[in-house]
Order: structure tokens, then sequence, then C-alpha cells
């Protein structure tokens, strides 16, 4: 009961130092909660498609949002330590043993812990069912299930529990190591010079060099899921490391620069930010990665939403698509199916191509029919003859023998001369950028072409050595609008549901469309609350930061005003020095971005989502709204940084 | 001319709690020539510091003037005190008041940074260095030095820019006897090479090294005394024998 008197009084004491650390570890246990409730969330389950691939973006983003709650509760418990090692000392001169220091210490870290574990998850649980309130409108009336579940909360109990153990640890390796007069003195000693790191300088360069590169050469969608953890992985660490030691060796190299130094406006700004830089790495670095991570995950989601409508519309040249083999059903028989669902048909055409076949490129571009395709050199390939393709596009091109018309979709054109395929070499006689009435894209991302053959015969012999001799390989499609309800158009789909079979597929664009929008409403959705909670998180750091950093400020800036620095020098010196800390951050995550973008636009290829200009409209948003919110944290900061520092508005 | 003028000085001090009002100085009255050395004395809370800092225009008298040569210090504007400072004084604090993110030679390089006057710096650096006692230790951080060696970079930073005026609240307040002696000669000599200086001072030692001694008490200037030609040793005796006097024994 007296520790616990104790505890509990030194907290109070301790109030300004504490009320922040309990803050920062609140928002720390409400971001890891919600992942955690985003794993568990039965809409996360149903998400149609993508289920499995989103949970493991989640575990990875949950890898890193624990990785930075462990750093900044670290961090920002350091500030706090010192005034407690000082009154610990102050208590052991009065005659405590060190048993009952860790005992009090103790006590501490469990009310501590408490108190942001409540918080947490309470803001945590709170914050998420608000957002899909806010946000279910935006996604299309498809509501977001996600529920309170207790796996979620034991993994964000127990996580939490291992970070104040730690921390209890760090406490009990402190007052069992040192004298109550070196106790004493911990908040006195001011922090001492930094030194060049060169070490950490070389392992960040490194792994930044290596994580960069990975995202540069990342040749396929599959190879940028699986590489994306380990790029991330890197460029954190590297961020960490360089921030730590490269904005020594830049900030040592300028003081030794006598022309650039000894200027006033450089000097003091200079000789603060290497003090600065030292115990400002580490947040620094978190602030950066935060943000890269904001911007990274914002722009995925966002541009898989607003992609989706463009996929939809290259999708579907018209609402419903029927193909059919094998004469399976005649175009009658299709209006009939329509007719018989209440539907009306308008602005019907059709197309004649070979089913679509698995086929692997090699380097000398040829053709081999394959089941074991890699993922590099795998392509659908599909073949029509000139007539079929005049009567779909009313051109009037010509072809002489061997030569073929390419049309590629999903990826780069063939960029030979000619092709073989089927034993045969052909000349490309012009690379199509689009055939008038075939859907410009298709649901999955393998690249896809179709070559257009001269005659009848041609294709003939070309579908005899490919296709299975038994079948008749060709296929027509109808594509048709449809008008009347939705109702009727659910009927459309289980009337024709009834006749799919091995000769008869269909889709229907209301149908994928609703799909559509549950997954990368659900994406959405997942992107937009992680970035609020980013953002939010963020602002609160560097706040956190800035104002944690102005009572120590406040001496140094009184003794300056005495020597003869004016008013205005001194705002102009905090706002350089503000400035840069709230810059370096985003320039850094700007780079990342730029960095990233080849390793994104693959992992959206992996979601089918296409690279459209949509996606550099939607980062430049991004981009400027993330400036806007911390243009006006920055604000904020500043304004309370220079009042506390200097008692003048 | 005198150097300074202090002129029918008062300072009240508004309490914000109360409406109250404390009277700092109630009317304060003297000059200091140029090269004089002056030991300003009194009881702790006779407004000593409130003295210093109104000539150091770090605080606005209510009333009265301060004049430095012929400029009426109550005359300038707020945005060009700073530069004032820096070009017209001096300051050397009890606590030293160093920034311990600068370098020793970059804090005693400051006030000349600040005046954009960087010219020719390293060589005023080397005299007053040399003069000080620590030219070896400008690379070091102020952390790394005793409390002594600290004053001694604080006096450096004061002379560096040829203050027309020195001020000093308690300089020694923060060092044992030994390092104290060692900074009064400092004074001591800096004033016989024609530097004009104005310490407050709890410690009638410390006064003894001085050219004339000021008694504070009551918010006014209650008592002078000349050194003439009298050793240290004698005008510490009479330093005592006015404080005992006048002030009833108390320092
Ligand atoms: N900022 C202030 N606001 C209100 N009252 C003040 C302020 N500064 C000083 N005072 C009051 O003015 C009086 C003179 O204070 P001052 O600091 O000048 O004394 P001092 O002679 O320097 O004392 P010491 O020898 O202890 O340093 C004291 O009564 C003090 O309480
Ligand atoms: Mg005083």
């Amino acid at each position: 009961m007296f520790h616990f008197k104790l505890a509990l009084d030194s907290l109070r004491k301790n109030k300004e130092s504490y009320l922040p650390f309990l803050l920062a570890g609140g928002v720390a246990v409400a971001l890891n909660f919600l992942v955690q409730l985003l794993i568990y969330s039965s809409g996360v389950r149903h998400l149609e498609i993508a289920a499995d691939i989103v949970r493991l973006l989640l575990i990875l983003g949950q890898v890193i949002i624990a990785l930075l709650s462990l750093v900044i509760t670290i961090y920002t418990y350091s500030f706090l330590k010192k005034g407690k090692e000082k009154e610990f000392g102050l208590y052991s001169i009065l005659g405590m043993k060190k048993s009952d220091l860790i005992k009090i210490s103790l006590i501490q870290q469990l009310l501590s812990f408490s108190i942001t574990i409540v918080t947490g998850l309470v803001s945590g649980f709170v914050f998420a069912k608000l957002m899909i309130l806010l946000l279910v409108k935006m996604v299309g009336g498809q509501t977001f299930g996600l529920e309170l579940s207790s796996p979620a909360i034991w993994t964000t109990v127990a996580f939490f529990l291992v970070v104040f153990l730690l921390l209890t640890i760090i406490d009990v390796f402190a007052v069992a190591k040192t004298k109550p007069i070196d106790l004493m003195r911990a908040k006195q000693k001011g922090a001492s010079a930094p030194k060049n790191r060169w070490l950490f300088f070389l392992c960040g360069a490194i792994a930044l060099i290596w994580g960069y590169t990975l995202s540069l050469t990342v040749s396929s969608p599959l190879q940028a899921v699986n590489q994306f953890f380990l790029a991330v992985l890197l460029v954190a660490v590297a961020t960490y490391l360089l921030f730590i030691a490269a904005s020594t060796l830049i900030l040592k190299s300028l003081q030794k620069n006598d022309r650039y130094y000894y200027q006033s406006k450089h000097f003091i700004t200079v000789s603060n930010m290497l003090f600065r830089m030292k115990q400002n790495a580490v947040g620094l670095a978190s602030i950066a990665l935060l943000t890269t991570m904001t911007l990274v995950v914002t722009v995925t989601t966002a541009s898989m939403f607003f992609g989706k409508a463009d996929l939809v519309s290259k999708m579907f040249p018209r609402d419903v698509t029927v193909s059919v083999s094998n004469n399976a059903l005649s175009k009658k028989q299709v209006e009939d199916l329509v007719a018989k669902a209440g539907l009306t048909i308008s602005k019907e055409y059709s197309q004649t191509t070979t089913e679509p076949i698995r086929m692997a490129l090699n380097d000398s571009q040829k053709l081999v029919p394959t089941e074991f395709a890699n993922q590099q050199n795998e392509r659908n390939v599909q073949f029509m003859s000139l007539a079929d393709y005049r009567a779909l596009t009313g051109a009037k091109v010509q072809l002489t023998s061997n030569q073929v018309l390419a049309y590629t979709r999903n990826g780069k054109a063939l960029n030979q001369s000619s092709v073989s395929f089927a034993g045969q070499k052909y000349t490309i006689k012009k690379n199509l950028t689009s055939i008038k009435g075939m859907p410009a894209a298709t649901a999955d991302t393998t690249p896809a072409y179709v070559f257009v053959l001269p005659t009848e015969a041609d294709l003939h012999s070309v579908t005899k050595l490919l296709f299975k001799a038994d079948s008749n390989p060709m296929q027509t499609s109808y594509y048709f609008n449809v008008a009347g309800s939705d109702k009727q158009q659910e009927r459309l789909y289980e009337v024709l549901q009834d006749k799919e079979s091995d000769n008869v597929t269909f889709q229907l664009r209301f149908m994928t469309q609703k799909v559509m929008s549950a997954l990368y409403g659900g994406f959405f959705f997942i992107g937009i609350l992680f970035s609020i909670a980013f953002i939010l998180a963020t602002g609160l750091m560097i706040y956190y930061k800035q104002i944690s950093e102005g009572k120590a400020d406040r001496a140094q800036f009184e003794i300056l005003q005495k020597v003869g620095m004016s008013e205005h020098e001194i705002k102009k010196t905090i706002r350089s020095q503000i400035i840069w800390l709230f810059g370096l951050p985003i320039a850094v995550s700007l780079i990342h971005l730029s960095f990233a973008m080849p390793m994104i636009n693959k992992l959206l290829l992996a979601f089918s989502v296409p690279l459209t200009d949509a996606v550099y409209i939607v980062m430049a948003t991004t981009i400027l709204l993330m400036v806007l919110i911390y243009f006006i944290i920055y604000k904020i900061t500043s304004h309370t940084y220079f009042r506390q520092v200097t008692g003048f508005n | 001319m005198p150097l300074l003028t202090v002129d029918h000085l008062k300072k009240e001090y508004k309490s914000k709690r109360s409406s109250q009002k404390v009277l700092a100085l109630k009317d304060v009255d003297f000059q200091v020539e140029e090269g004089e050395f002056i030991a300003i004395m009194g009881e702790s809370g006779s407004g000593k510091s409130t003295l210093l800092n109104c000539i150091a225009t770090l605080d606005k008298p209510t009333a009265g003037h301060i004049l430095l040569k012929d400029a009426d210090l109550s005359q300038l504007k707020d945005k060009d005190l700073a530069a004032f400072r820096r070009d017209h004084l001096g300051f050397v604090f009890q606590n030293f008041n160093l920034l311990d993110t600068l370098t020793v030679q970059d804090n005693i390089y400051l006030p000349l940074v600040l005046a954009k006057n960087t010219k020719g710096k390293e060589k005023k650096l080397l005299t007053l260095a040399q003069q000080l006692g620590i030219a070896d230790l400008l690379h070091k951080y102020p952390y790394e030095l005793s409390g002594g060696q600290q004053q001694r970079v604080a006096i450096g930073r004061a002379l560096i820019t040829k203050p027309e005026l020195l001020l000093c609240d308690e300089p020694t307040g923060a060092l044992d006897s030994k390092n104290a002696e060692d900074i009064l000669k400092l004074f001591s000599d800096c004033h016989e090479n024609g530097q004009t200086i104005l310490m407050v001072t709890h410690s009638s030692l410390s006064a003894s090294h001085a050219g004339r001694v000021l008694f504070i008490k009551d918010g006014t200037v209650f008592h002078q005394l000349y050194r003439g030609d009298k050793s240290d040793q004698e005008m510490l005796v009479a330093i005592n024998d006015a404080m005992t006097n006048l002030l009833g024994g108390q320092a």
C-alpha cells in the first residue's frame, strides 16, 4: 500500500510528462487494435475475391505497426525516464532500498499499462465503428462487418504486455546499475555532442539501395506481392539508420564550412539541429515511415477504388457478354433467355474467335502451348480470321499470306517484327492498340494476345495443331445492352447461370460491378482507416515532440535573447528549425514513395487494376491533402511552441 | 559626460494574482564614469537584479531614465533592443548561461555572429582566450567544463564585442572561493585595460576589488564607498564596516 501510494504520487507529480506518454501509448494500442479488428473481421473474411491476400497484407501491416509502436513507446518513455530516475535517486538518498524502487516502478508500469490498454481499446473500437458509419456511404451501400472479437483483444493486450514488460526491464536496469547520485543527476546531464557513425551510415545506405533496387527491378505482380514485405522492412531499417547517421554527417560538414556556418541565420539552427537530430532521429524516422505508409496505403487503395470503374468499362463494351462454343446456344436462344428475365435487348453485336489457349512466349518471340509456363512468359492467346475481324470492326485491312495483326491486352505489345506459333513464322503487319467491340481488359492479369490470321484455312491449320481434335475451338461472343430493373438483371443472372456449361460462359456488368464494389470498397475502407489513423498518430507524435522539447528549449532562447538575439531573429530561428523537423520526414517519405511506385504498380496489377492516369491524380491529391494536414499541425505546433519557448505570441 | 546615468529610476512589479504591487526600486540615482569598476551590494530582495535588468534593457523601468552616453534607453524601440544590447553591453550571469549545443569557441563567437560582424573573429578570440586562460578548451562543449571554466567562457562571450559596459550579476555566486578569486582577478585585469564594469554581488570579498561600492536598501542607493587609494584588504575592511553600520550586518 505504501509503495502504491508513492507510485501514484510520483505519477501525479510527473503528470506533465506522463500524459503525453500515456496518450502516445493509447494511440499505439488503438492502432494495433484496429488492425487486429480488421484481420479478424467478417468484412475481410467475406471479401469475395481476394480475402486471403488482403489478410496477408493486413498481417504485414500489423508487423510494421507493431514495430513502430514499440519504437514510439520506448522513445516517448525515454523522455519520462529522466525525471523518474531523478526522483528515484532522491528516494534512495532518503534511504529506500533498490527492491522498493523496483516495486514502485512495477506498480507504475502496471498503472500506465492499464490506462493505455483501456483507453486504447475503447478509442480504437469506437474510432473504427465511427469510420465505418462514415465510409459505408462512400463505398456504396455495402456495410463492412467489423465486430469486437476476443482474439483481436487478446493479441493486442499480449503485445502491449510485452512492450511494458520491456519498459519495466529498462527501469530495473537503470535502478540496479546506477548509484543514487547518478540517478539524481540523470536529468541535469546534458546530451553530449553526437559522433559520426559510419557503420550505421554504411548499413543504412546498403539497406536503402537494396530496398529501392527490389522495387525498381520487380518484374511481375506475384514477385511484387512476395517481395513487398522485404522491401518495406529494408527501407524501414534504412530510414532509422540513415536518420541517425546521415543527419549528423551532413550537419557536421555544414559546421566545417565557416562561410555558411557563421551566419546568424544558420549558426543556431545548425548547431541546434545537430543535438536535436541525435535525440530526434528515431522520432523523425518514425514520422517519415508513418507518412510513407500513409501515402502508399492511400495511393494503393484509392487507385483500386477509382480504377474499378475504369476496369469495368474496359471489361464490358456492353452490359452483357455471353460466349458460346460448339453452337451450344443460338443467337435466338440467347435473346429468348433475356426476354424470359423480362429485359429488352439493344445494341447487340457478336464476335467470333478461338477460345483462349495458354502459351509460353520465348525470347525469339515464339509461342508454344504449355501447362507449365512460369509467371514471366505465360500468355493467353486467341486467334480470329481476317473475315471475322472485318465483320466485327468494319475495317478494310488486307493481309497477305503469313501476315498477322496482333492485339495485346494487359501488357507490352510484341516488340519484334515477327511471331511464331503452330510451326509457322508470321510477319506482324500491325500491332493493334484496340479491336473495336472487343473488351480492352480481362478479369485476370496475364498478358493476352489476339492474332488475326489472313484466311479461314490458316485459322484451321493453327487450331488443328494447337487445340484438342475432338472439339470445335471456335467461340462466338454476343455483346448487348439490356434495359430493365435491378431485380430483372438478377433474374437474368440466374437464368444464364442455369445454362452455364463448358460451352457457355457469361458476364454481367451489373453483377461484376457489385462484386467489385464490395472488394475494392472494402479495400478503400481499410486504406482510409489506416491513413486517418496514421495521419493522426503522426500529427500527435510531432506535436508531442515539439512540446516536450519546448520546455527544454526555453532556457536556451532566454539566453539567446539576453545575449542580443532579437525577437524577430528568434522567431526566424525557431521557424526554420520546425520547418526542418516537419519538412524532412515529408521529403523523405516522398522520395520513398517515388521509389516504391514501380512496386505499387505491380501490386495493383496483382489486383487487376491497370495503372491509369487516375492513379497519379489520386496520388497528387493524397500528397496535397497530407501536406495540408501537416501544415495545420505545423501551425498549431509552432504556435504552442513559440508561446512555450519565448512567452510571446 | 558619464558613461551611464541612472536618473530617479523606479520599478514596480504587478503581481499577476493580486492587484498588489511590489516596489522593487523606489528612487535610484547614480552615475558611472568611463573606466570605473563598480560593485552593487544589498541584501537579498533589495532590487539589485532588477536594477541590472533595467540597465540591460531586459526590463522596463516604471519611471525615471537610464542613459548610456546620451542615448535614453527608454526611447529605444522594442525591435532595436536586442541590437542595442549586443552592440553596447556585455553580460555575465551567475549561472553562466552558456549554450550547451555550441562549443566553447562558438559560444564566444555567438554575439559576433548575431551582429553579423565575424571578420577577424579568430584573432579576437585568440587574444581573449589567452587572457582568460581557456585557449586549450576552445573545442570542448560547456558541459565538459568546470564552473570556473564556464564562467571564463561566459566572460569571453561578454567581452568579445568590446562592450562599453560589462554587466555582471553575481558572477562568482556559483563558484568556490578559489575560482571566485581567479574570476575577480580577471575583472580587475579587464578594468585595468579600461573596461567599465558594473557588478552585483553579495560578497564583500568580491566587492573589495571594485573602485566604488554602491549599497542598495529600501529601493534607493543608501550609501557609497570609494576605494580612494585603499588596498583590496583595506577596502574589504571598509566594506564590512559599512555593512555592519549601515545595513545591520547583513549581506
Ligand atoms: N518578475 C517579477 N515579478 C514580480 N516581482 C518581482 C519580479 N522580479 C523581482 N521581483 C521582486 O522585486 C524585488 C527585488 O528583486 P531582485 O531580484 O531585484 O532582488 P535581488 O536584490 O537581486 O535579490 P537577490 O540578492 O536574492 O538576487 C523582490 O521583492 C522580488 O520579489
Ligand atoms: Mg538577484
